[in-house]
This record gives C-alpha cells, sequence and structure tokens, in this order.
C-alpha cells in the first residue's frame, strides 16, 4: 500500500483500505501468539482501533511494521495475562500443529512444511511466519520483534536448515539454482 | 561451510534481504562456488514451498461485528479528539470560572453590603454555574444583594426572588463574571479564610427554663437551629439548661450578645479552628479524583476486553468511595464553617435551703427495716440448729469420751 496512493483517501477509506490488506495475516500472526482464535481477534481489533486514533501520516511510511509491532505486543500483554504459553523468548517447547488446519492440508508437501514449522522454537516460527506469510523483509521483522538484524539473519538461516534437513528428499537445488 | 560467506549471508542473498553492493558481493562468490550454489539454490525452492505452505493454510480472519466497530471508529476519532479536546478546555475555564467566583464574589458583594448598608457581612454561597445565572442561597435579603450587583453594573438582566429556597434567595440574570471577579478582586485582596467558631457561655439567670426558650427563638429567627437540649432539676428544685444551638457564622456576634441581656454571665469562652488548609486541599483531591474518574470513564467506554473492563470498573469505585468520602467530610467542613456553634448553661441563683431534709423521717419505713432484721436473725438461728442436730452422730461420741475421761481424773 504505497503512502501516495492512500493519501488521498479519507481516514474512513484509508483504514478500510489496510483493514482489507492486513486483517487475515494479522489474525493468523495473533493466533500464532496466543493460540486462540477468539483472542486474536480481539488482539486484531485492538490494533486497527489504535491504528484509528493513531497519527495517519507518522506510521503510513512504516505502516506494516508498525501494525505488526503493535499487534505483537498486544498479543504478548494478552498471552501473559492469560498465561496459555510460557515466555516466548525463553520457549524451545514445540507447538503441536492446529488440527483443523492439518485437515484442511491438500498438499502433501504443504503439510510437512507446517509440520516442521511448528516443531521450531517459537522465535524461529514467528520470524519465519513474518517472512514468508506476511512478506516482511528483514528489517521490518527485527523491528517488530524488537531484535537486532544480525539476530533475525540467524533464525531464518536456522529455520531453513531445519527444513532444508526434513524435507531434503522433496528438493532439487540444482533446478532452482538454474532457474 | 568454510568459505567467506556463511548460511546466514546466502540465506539472506537468497532470499534477497541484502543491499546492492553485498548482494553484488555474495553473488560473484556464489557463482564461483558450487557449494554456495547448491545452498542458494536449496534456500531459495524452500522459500517458494514456505510461501506455497503459508498460502495454503486456512486464513483466520476478523467477524463481521469487529470488522464494523473499527470502521466506525475510523470515523469518529477525528472529530472525537477535537471535541475532547474543546469539552476539556472548557470544562477547565468554567472551573476556574466557577472557584475564582465563588472565592471573589460573595466577598466583593459582603464588602459592598456591609459598607453601604453597615450590616453584618454576608456570605454568598454560589451555585449553577454563571452562564448568565447568579444564585444567592442562604442569605438575609438576597434579592436586595442582587440588585446590588445589578445596579455596580455586574448584572444586566432582571432580579428575580426565590422563595423556593427559604425565602431568602434570588437568581440575577445576565451577571457579566468576568466584570465582576475584576472589580471585586480589587477590592478584596485578603484570601478567604475558614474558620469554626465555637462559643461556650455560662449564665445565671432567676428562670433558666425560659431564657432557654427564648434563646432558642432567637437562634431560630436568625436562621439556626437547636442541636442539643439538656435540662435538670436538682434537690432543691433549682433547674439547670444546657442548650447548644447552631446559627449562621456571621449572626454569631450578634447571639453572643443577645445572651447578655438573659442574666449574669458567669463565663464567656469563643473558639475559632482554622481549617483553610484542610478545606482548599479537599477541593483539590474533590477536582483531581474528579478528572480520574472522567478519565477511566472514558477508559471504560473504549475497552472491548471483559479483563480491562473489570480492572476499570474496580478502580473506578475505589476512586467514587475516595471521592464521596472527601465529598461527605467537604459538606461536613462546610456546615461547621456556616454555622457557629453556641452551648448556654443557664443555672438558676441558689436558694435558702429546705428546713426539712430532702430525705424525711418514716416509721412505716424504719419498722419494716426492724421485721425484715429480726425475720433475718431468725434465718440465721434456726440454720445453726439444724446443722448442730444433724452432726450429732460425730461430735456427741467425742463429747461423750472426754466427759468419761474428765471424770476419771476428778475423781482421782
Amino acid at each position: 500500500m504505497e503512502g501516495m496512493r492512500t493519501a488521498l483517501l479519507t481516514r474512513e477509506d484509508w483504514v478500510a483500505a489496510v483493514l482489507a490488506r492486513y486483517e487475515q495475516p494479522l489474525v493468523q500472526y495473533a493466533y500464532c501468539i496466543v493460540h486462540d482464535v477468539e483472542l486474536a481477534r480481539d488482539v486484531v481489533q485492538d490494533t486497527f482501533l489504535q491504528l484509528c486514533r493513531a497519527n495517519r501520516a507518522k506510521i503510513e511510511d512504516q505502516l506494516g511494521a508498525w501494525l505488526y509491532t503493535v499487534c505483537r505486543n498486544r498479543a504478548l500483554t494478552v498471552r501473559r495475562k492469560e498465561s496459555r504459553m510460557t515466555n516466548l523468548a525463553d520457549a524451545n517447547v514445540a507447538v503441536a500443529p492446529d488440527d483443523s488446519s492439518a485437515a484442511a492440508m491438500q498438499d502433501e508437501t504443504s503439510r510437512r512444511v507446517l509440520a516442521v514449522l511448528a516443531k521450531l522454537p517459537l522465535e524461529q516460527q514467528e520470524a519465519f511466519r513474518l517472512k514468508f506469510q506476511d512478506d516482511l523483509n528483514y528489517r521490518e521483522i527485527s523491528r517488530v520483534m524488537n531484535v537486532s538484524l544480525g539476530k533475525v539473519s540467524t533464525l531464518m538461516k536456522d529455520a531453513l536448515n531445519a527444513l532444508r534437513m526434513e524435507l531434503k528428499s522433496e528438493l532439487n537445488p540444482a533446478r532452482e539454482t538454474k532457474s | 561451510m568454510k568459505s567467506f560467506f556463511d548460511e546466514e549471508a546466502l540465506a539472506a542473498y537468497a532470499l534477497d534481504q541484502l543491499d546492492t553492493s553485498q548482494h553484488a558481493a555474495v553473488s560473484e562468490f556464489v557463482e564461483s562456488n558450487a557449494a554456495a550454489r547448491e545452498t542458494v539454490g536449496t534456500y531459495r525452492q524452500l522459500a517458494r514451498l514456505a510461501k506455497t505452505a503459508m498460502k495454503s493454510a486456512p486464513q483466520l480472519e476478523l467477524d463481521e461485528l469487529r470488522r464494523k466497530r473499527i470502521l466506525q471508529q475510523a470515523k469518529e476519532p477525528g472529530r472525537k479528539r477535537f471535541t475532547l479536546k474543546r469539552v476539556g478546555a472548557v470544562a477547565a475555564a468554567a472551573v476556574l470560572l466557577v472557584v475564582g467566583a465563588a472565592i471573589l464574589v460573595p466577598n466583593a458583594t459582603q464588602h459592598k453590603a456591609a459598607s453601604s448598608t453597615g450590616e453584618p457581612q454576608t456570605r454568598l454561597a454560589v451555585e449553577g454555574g454563571f452562564n448568565g445565572v447568579y444564585g444567592a442561597k442562604g442569605v438575609e435579603k438576597a434579592p436586595e444583594l442582587g440588585r446590588q450587583l445589578e445596579s455596580l453594573g455586574y448584572a444586566t438582566g432582571s432580579v428575580a426572588d426565590r422563595p423556593d429556597r427559604g425565602g431568602t434567595g434570588a437568581d440575577v440574570q445576565g451577571v457579566d463574571v468576568n466584570g465582576a471577579i475584576r472589580g471585586i478582586a480589587s477590592s478584596s485582596p485578603q484570601p478567604d479564610r475558614y474558620l469554626i467558631k465555637t462559643a461556650f457561655v455560662s449564665i445565671e439567670t432567676d428562670d433558666a427554663r425560659k431564657a432557654a426558650a427564648d434563646f432558642r427563638a432567637q437562634a431560630t429567627a436568625l436562621g439556626g437551629f437547636v442541636s442539643n437540649l439538656n435540662e435538670v432539676t436538682d434537690g432543691l428544685g433549682r433547674h439547670l439548661v444546657d442548650i447548644e444551638v447552631r446559627v449562621p457564622a456571621d449572626k454569631l456576634d450578634g447571639a453572643l450578645q443577645a445572651l447578655d441581656a438573659f442574666g449574669k454571665v458567669l463565663n464567656r469562652q469563643v473558639n475559632a479552628q482554622d481549617v483553610t488548609k484542610e478545606y482548599v486541599d479537599n477541593e483539590s483531591r474533590i477536582r483531581n479524583l474528579s478528572k480520574t474518574e472522567e478519565r477511566l470513564l472514558d477508559h471504560l467506554s473504549k475497552t472491548s476486553m471483559i479483563e480491562n473492563t473489570l480492572k476499570i470498573e474496580t478502580e473506578l469505585n475505589r476512586v467514587r468511595e475516595q471521592l464521596e468520602l472527601i465529598q461527605g467530610r467537604q459538606r461536613v467542613l462546610s456546615h461547621r464553617v456556616a454555622f457557629s456553634s453556641i452551648t448556654a448553661t443557664f443555672t438558676e441563683a441558689p436558694k435558702a435551703e429546705s428546713v426539712v431534709p430532702a430525705q424525711s423521717f418514716s416509721i412505716g419505713k424504719v419498722s419494716t427495716e426492724a421485721v425484715r432484721s429480726l425475720v433475718g436473725f431468725g434465718r440465721v438461728l434456726i440454720t445453726k440448729l439444724i446443722w448442730v442436730g444433724v452432726w450429732i452422730p460425730v461430735w456427741a461420741p467425742i463429747l461423750l469420751v472426754g466427759w468419761l475421761i474428765w471424770r476419771r481424773f476428778a475423781r482421782v
């Protein structure tokens, strides 16, 4: 969503456009932290309500990172209160994949990717999802997760290597290199 | 991997996260290194698989209700913030005006009234804000004071008596509050003092009950009331009456002077307790707590989380409880400041002692006491005889043995 194009929109239209663009990824992201659909929806609702009150000019240039940061902080607060999970930074506990999600998987490889992802440490999962689900770059991820750029790079490398080990048989790097 | 660029750099390269110069350097390295090329290829393939997997997962979204709420909020914030700012500014200005006027207007009115009529100074209670209406309550001749405000140019409209306020109130329309404050400020440089005045007076009079009744009537006429009354009659028929009345503070001197007419003043004591600091502190705390309450209500209207709602309501209850406590204390203070207390003790002069003692002689009473004493003696005697009779098996053999021994020695 480019600032030039949205600058002409009224606040209501702008919020509607942002909502349409970020609603699903944010709910998905919040769900990964709080592990409860309704709580995730509450978190995202609060995020957008905060967006309504925010200074549009100040956040428009970094809207994605801003939304994910607010959403993450809110989700972590909710999660702390709900005590549904242990601390994200310290936890290395594998999270069981959502049954309904798994059942809906049609593609076997995709299912395996998600299964491997679910076994990764939570910080790696979060960085990985922000990159591949939400299309954030390293700099935005470091801002959202409040970690250094080097840390993001390490998390991403570790996650990719874990995937590589699990999906070795299905990979064909030669073809990818040529392409 | 032993190379110039490690796997992190290759992963960042594969995911296109390097800046131009880094990208060129890694690209050159990858071109010349087969292992690096393979690693980059693997990472890219994994990235593609990951994206596909993410896309294939069922998508969660907001429900319609939440979406509507967000869009509704998007319509309001600009206008709301502007309104809140305006309301806040207007409220702050109104509070300043009311407080300033509450302090200054009564002083000025008292000053003018006292200087022009020579009557004791009178406090005016301000109520209802200053949007064109000035209220005077609990004041004798308030309509006159209102007209004085009008004559001084502070009120431009009509003056209306308000008998519904005990016949002593008045509303003055169209008061120029700022003008009144400016004019009054120059004439009353002294700040208000909040004093709780208490007086104790002992009076010797011929008829204490009549004096107390007359004093009570006078206090009522001054706008006061009786808060305590105690009457004692001694053995000589002398009456002693303690009466505590509360009169408007400005009428205290008049009421004390009126007491002189009832008889000989044996003792007079007037105390004044300065509660200005507590009064002002309470005002300040009430203002702060009211603002806190408003802010909490504002948060309450915005939050949607049940947990937050409960927390805010708990805090709101605590703030309201404190507010009510302080407001209650403030009302008590205001009342005690507004109404001074006079405790008058009316005693009658000592009279000659009666020839007949208070408790006179009675033959019947003496006879009754003697009979009661005799009956008591008889009861004790019979009780002892019964005890001696019952214990015969014990004391009779001992006595018999003792007598036999005594008789033998007596023969010898």
